[in-house]
């Protein structure tokens, strides 16, 4: 947790040399007049130094601001739900996040718990054209960050969903933890940008979601994009075990569809927590404090879960919840990656 | 702990006295003068000038005093640049001239030293070549990576101290000593915070009460992958503070445990699993 002896977030940032002049670079930078900035070569010179603490730096992340080369749109992976999309997606135009969630796989994915921001975009809308020229494209914009979090900084939600509206054969998703309802009310919908917000019961959120919008700030927000006209999808996703996991996804049921119109919905997906065995032994050594993180988990073709018994009574039992207001067929879960 | 590496005696006489440091008795397996006391956190060990000796003072110490990723390495020390003699700065960026490459300490624990960016040469820098706003060692950079394979950039710090703007033919050891004499204070906060700050992280660690999953194990007959999960189990109802000794108590006065043999030792860890989870 952040403390008075650590400096605050973003109180030092990293720009790589070649993009100092850049506008965007330019834009963000004075966002933090007093920061401290350090001209660097390459990204990779920060965020890829040996023995860093994610932990560490999450008391007091540090910006890098960077341009990205090589690929930039990546097929998606198999832990990640694809929605009965052929053609499954993913890009990261930012790595890693402003929240802290205890049991993010990006813990163990990244060397850094420092967050890049790449302001060469319109590489990204170029590569992406590519891909569109030869099939319909399913893209997840913000599955390694949360795009929405930052973009006061960056004004991406708005370039992505210009782009999305200008290409026909593109659906996005913009998957969030924030509670901001002005970029769904300042933005003119779209009906291929799927607002999805992850929502988890008060129990979780409080305890393992460190800096996220609470609940109700969630639900209030996927209300918000909703009455604005964006798609919304919620996921139950993960969902994390605790002692009275029943009542609590009950109860975070019954506070969803109070305010929620299941029938507007576009979709939901339920799904326990489940991680890369390799990612999760990381994150057992950063964080030996963490429950989560160090659940017994049962290991299962190199991927770490729930007991069997344990991931079929909890997915099972929030789908027969979200049934009640929501069409099945509408209700993805990603064990099965069938309706 | 914390340790302080300095090139030089004069660099760090006043931290010693701060500290109360003994010299400590040489040793043929580590010919680096160290300074020490039974209870202080901090350690100053002399590296001598130059990147070799500092990268082996470094290396030396992390293998003698059995240094790991929980300890911290300083790095204090004079400089030379254009600045007003005495100014003291934290290196965010250090530069290896000979290489190029480029290596970056983590700066998280709140300071108020004004922060620069630090060349290490292999020879004293003359005033011409002296660039603008940079400042110029012989040890920051062989520290940092002899340092980085035991530990990470949030564990290291680079506080110097300017003692030359590269006219230093004429810097005398009084000089020094007298430069970081004047520094000590604004170091001494910065390693105190450095002590503070790693310890509060070093306290909240759990530890695990190996004596009890090491006999649960051996009451289970568990093979290597049982006692992993064992391990696991016990490490997370910890974490969750359930009460899992009374449950556990009981298998055994019901005489489930000890088991008589792996099945029945598995059999119970499932009876452990469904009641405690």
């Amino acid at each position: 947790m952040k403390s008075k002896e650590h400096y605050s977030s973003f109180s030092h940032i990293y720009v790589e040399e070649k993009i100092r002049e850049n506008p965007r670079v330019k834009r963000i930078l004075e966002h933090f007049p007093n920061s401290n900035r350090i001209y660097i070569n390459h990204y990779k010179d920060v965020f890829n130094r040996s023995k860093q603490s994610v932990v560490a730096q999450h008391n007091s992340q540090a910006l890098i601001i960077a341009e990205k080369t090589g690929a930039k749109i990546y097929e998606g992976a198999p832990v990640c739900q694809s929605f009965g999309n052929e053609h499954f997606y993913y890009t990261s135009c930012m790595m890693n996040c402003i929240f802290d969630c205890e049991y993010c796989y990006l813990k163990g994915m990244y060397p850094s718990g420092n967050m890049v921001i790449f302001v060469n975009l319109e590489e990204y809308f170029a590569e992406l054209e590519g891909l569109l020229k030869k099939h319909p494209v399913y893209l997840c914009v913000s599955y390694d960050a949360d795009l929405v979090a930052c973009d006061s900084l960056t004004d991406y939600i708005r370039e992505w969903i210009e782009f999305t509206r200008k290409h026909h054969n593109l659906t996005i998703e913009i998957r969030t933890k924030s509670g901001r309802c002005d970029l769904w009310e300042n933005n003119d919908s779209c009906d291929k940008v799927i607002a999805a917000f992850t929502i988890s019961p008060d129990v979780v959120s409080s305890r393992y979601e460190h800096f996220a919008a609470t609940t109700a700030e969630r639900i209030k927000a996927a209300k918000c994009a909703m009455d604005n006209g964006f798609p919304v999808r919620l996921c139950f996703d993960p969902m994390i075990y605790c002692r009275d996991w029943k009542h609590a996804y009950e109860k975070l049921c019954n506070d969803v569809f109070e305010k929620i119109d299941g029938a507007k919905l576009w979709d939901v997906s339920v799904g326990s927590f489940r991680i890369s065995q390799d990612y999760l032994k990381k994150m057992r050594r950063e964080e030996p404090d963490s429950a989560i993180v160090n659940f017994p988990y049962d290991n299962v073709g190199g991927y770490y879960q729930y007991p069997k018994g344990l991931q079929e009574d909890m997915e099972g039992f929030m789908v027969e919840k979200v049934a009640q207001y929501i069409s099945p067929d509408k209700i993805f879960r990603w064990e099965t990656q069938s309706k | 702990m914390v340790y302080v590496f300095c090139a030089f005696y004069g660099e760090c006489s006043d931290l010693i006295k701060h500290y109360n440091l003994k010299k400590r008795q040489s040793d043929k397996h580590y010919r680096f003068d160290v300074f020490e006391n039974e209870v202080s956190p901090v350690k100053i060990i002399i590296t001598g000038q130059g990147a070799v000796l500092a990268a082996s003072a470094v290396s030396g110490a992390v293998s003698y005093f059995g240094i790991d990723g929980k300890d911290a390495i300083i790095n204090i020390g004079t400089c030379a640049g254009n600045y007003e003699l005495g100014s003291v700065f934290l290196c965010n960026k250090i530069t290896e001239y000979v290489t190029g490459r480029t290596f970056y300490p983590d700066m998280l624990i709140k300071s108020s030293i004004r922060e620069g960016e630090i060349v290490t040469v292999s020879v004293p820098v003359k005033e011409n070549d002296i660039a603008l706003g940079k400042l110029y060692d012989m040890e920051a950079s062989a520290i940092y990576q002899a340092a980085n394979i035991y530990v990470g950039p949030h564990k290291m710090g680079f506080v110097k101290v300017v003692s030359d703007n590269g006219n230093y033919d004429n810097l005398t050891p009084d000089m020094v000593k007298t430069i970081m004499a004047d520094a000590t204070g604004v170091i001494v906060q910065y390693v105190d915070d450095f002590v503070e700050v790693e310890g509060k992280v070093e306290v909240l660690s759990s530890s695990l009460d190996a004596t009890y999953v090491n006999q649960l194990c051996a009451d289970l007959h568990c093979s290597k992958s049982m006692e992993n999960q064992v391990e696991q189990l016990i490490k997370y109802l910890s974490l969750e503070g359930t009460d899992y000794k009374t449950y556990i108590d009981g298998l055994y006065q019901e005489g489930k445990i000890p088991a008589h043999d792996k099945k029945n030792g598995k059999v119970c860890l499932d009876e452990i699993k469904g009641a405690l989870l």
